[in-house]
């Protein structure tokens, strides 16, 4: 279980909706799942941390379709919405709009990752 | 993982999962063998080609979006290989319109990510279902029998014909019957929408099933969300039993949402639930129940323009519009009109113990000139009119209702109407019902407009088959 105060600590994520995945196998296929989710996303925040460079509008739009998915699949909803913004602004193909994402999605990401690394530690359950 | 309970009623299909996201496959994976599915999965789409061939599974559940290649692709080749295959594409929210491109190629069903449990366990479900019954060749689903015939209006005609624009729609009609796609069919009242949702339901795998047909523009909207998804007994005044509604009626076979571009904001949103989980909740019920439909909507207005204008959800739009089919206007069906003409006639006058010869030379030159505003419910009422106030013999231009004899004015309905009648003015209406008025200035509207119902409903605000049943109601009257 994530204790109250570490969720609180970045910012509140209600993962319920993962809790129930974790509940339908074993421990260990618990713990796979929330180790997929974490390798997922960190690949993700790299080809994030690439396609700002440019910005490359096309990894953006395809790491914000992944980081929607993911998301979503969660229950971080502020990060879904988040992703879906910038989906929207990548199609949009402008440069300003999207450099402004880039604070909030990147920190959005970090904290769901933190959620993540701590439920891994405690055995994914 | 641990198994979920099971249900013996349901079939248990094996799914093939082609996802490259190793932690979405995961999650589906889980979430399939908890309710007990059998699953093999790929990430690639050169793997899923080859446990596809291999394996031979009853419903795929494909990722438009793979590394090695386009998922449309992959679908396309497998439904070349086994066409009985239940396919649901995922994609990405915001390529909603791939997965339409897929619907019309063909695909069983689409999925937005992110992932829904109910919606996506719902829709598995759905496809093992129709699976099974491409498999075991049409057996009867459930007890309950087509609804009764239409009219025979409607039942003569629309698909009489061997024009090129029918041709192409009874290809269409093949091609789209065994999926489970949703078709919408657009096209001028009278076009017969409804048989078209008829023919590709009975050319479908289930046409032992249920075809029930429901009018969204003739119930009254307060009436509409009981006659679409029912009621519990008591749930408001006048619900003195349960009523299981048309989409529960439908289980099994075909639900056709006739003038779906009336239906009030609110049912639009209950019917976009509808589509999106494959369970309704009557009126009054404390629990929603699962039901397998397959929906076929019609309209007689242009759907993206409704669309446009705010009157019908986009969301709802492309959910249903995944396979369009337009009927065409008689006035462009070449000789069809005679084809039609001449069945009618022969149908209607069995009907009332008549025998007809034919029809004139001259009438058969008329009909093909004139432009039918009506379409083929128009003919078959005109025709309907000779047979029933003439004794027999060829059909000639003095039998015609009087201002389609002339040539110049089209009558809308069975030669009921005076459209030469002087408008009326405010004097004329004073005195007369509330329903004298209604007929007076709808029939000088009518006149106005030469005749033409769908010109006169849209000055008055109406749905054409709205005017058509008041016509025919002042025509039995």
């Amino acid at each position: 279980m994530i204790p109250d105060r570490q969720a609180a600590a970045v910012r509140k994520i209600d993962i319920t909706p993962l809790r129930h995945l974790l509940q339908l196998g074993t421990k260990r296929d618990a713990t796979a799942l929330v180790s997929s989710l974490l390798n997922d996303l960190q690949i993700t925040k790299s080809g994030f941390e690439q396609a700002w460079k440019g910005p490359d509008f096309a990894a953006l739009r395809a790491n914000s379709h992944v980081l929607i998915a993911l998301a979503g699949t969660i229950g971080d909803t502020d990060l879904h919405g988040v992703a879906q913004h910038l989906n929207g602004l990548a199609h949009g193909q402008s440069t300003a709009e999207v450099t402004d994402m880039k604070s909030t999605t990147m920190a959005s990401l970090d904290d769901l990752i933190s959620v993540l690394l701590h439920l891994h530690g405690t055995g994914g359950t | 993982m641990s198994t979920g309970p099971r249900s013996i009623e349901t079939p248990r299909p094996n799914v093939l999962l082609i996802e490259d996201l190793p932690s979405l496959q995961l999650v589906y994976k889980s979430v399939l063998m908890a309710a007990g599915h059998g699953v093999r999965v790929a990430s690639t789409a050169a793997d899923g080609m080859a446990q596809f061939i291999e394996t031979a599974p009853d419903v795929v559940l494909l990722d438009l979006v793979l590394p090695d290649r386009d998922g449309l692709e992959v679908m396309q080749d497998m439904l070349a290989l086994r066409p009985e295959t239940a396919i649901i594409v995922i994609t990405a929210n915001g390529s909603i319109n791939k997965a339409v491109e897929a619907m019309r190629a063909g695909a069983h069903e689409f999925l937005v990510k992110p992932f829904d449990e109910q919606r996506f366990l719902g829709a598995v479900t759905n496809a093992a279902g129709d699976h099974s019954l491409r498999r075991m060749g049409n057996p009867p689903i459930v007890a309950i029998a087509k609804s009764p015939p239409p009219p025979v209006a409607s039942t003569t005609g629309a698909f009489i014909g061997s024009s090129d624009p029918m041709n192409r729609i009874h290809a269409k009609i093949r091609s789209v019957a065994q999926s489970m796609a949703t078709v919408f069919i657009t096209g001028e009242s009278g076009t017969g929408k409804e048989l078209c949702a008829l023919a590709v339901h009975d050319k479908s795998s289930r046409a032992a099933g249920p075809f029930i047909a429901l009018n969204c523009g003739a119930i009254p909207q307060d009436l509409l969300e009981s006659e679409v998804f029912g009621h519990m007994k008591g749930s408001f005044t006048g619900a003195i039993s349960d009523k299981p509604g048309a989409a529960a009626a439908a289980d099994g076979g075909t639900l056709f949402l006739d003038e779906i571009c009336e239906m009030a904001p609110a049912l639009q949103t209950k019917l976009l639930r509808f589509l999106q989980t494959s369970t309704v909740q009557p009126v009054g019920a404390t629990r929603p129940r699962k039901v397998n439909v397959r929906i076929v909507c019609a309209t007689n207005v242009d759907p993206l323009d409704a669309v446009r204008r705010g009157q019908f959800r986009e969301d709802l739009y492309y959910r249903l519009y995944v396979v369009p089919i337009h009927m065409p206007p008689l006035r462009e069906r070449g000789d069809d009109v005679i084809e039609i003409a001449e069945a009618a006639l022969a149908r209607f006058a069995e009907e009332e113990g008549r025998h007809f010869d034919g029809i004139a030379h001259d009438v058969r030159a008329l009909f093909r000139r004139l432009p039918w505003p009506g379409n083929v419910r128009q003919l078959l009422n005109v025709i309907r009119n000779v047979v029933v106030l003439n004794e027999g013999g060829i059909v000639t231009r003095q039998m015609l209702p009087g201002d389609l004899a002339k040539g110049d004015v089209m009558p809308a309905g069975p030669g009921t109407l005076n459209h030469a009648s002087a408008e009326p003015g405010l004097d004329g209406l004073i005195g007369k019902t509330m329903a004298e008025i209604e007929q007076t200035v709808i029939e000088a509207t009518l006149a106005r407009h030469g005749g033409s119902v769908p010109k006169a409903a849209r000055v008055l605000d109406i749905s054409p088959s709205t005017l058509y049943r008041k016509i025919e109601g002042w025509a039995k009257g």
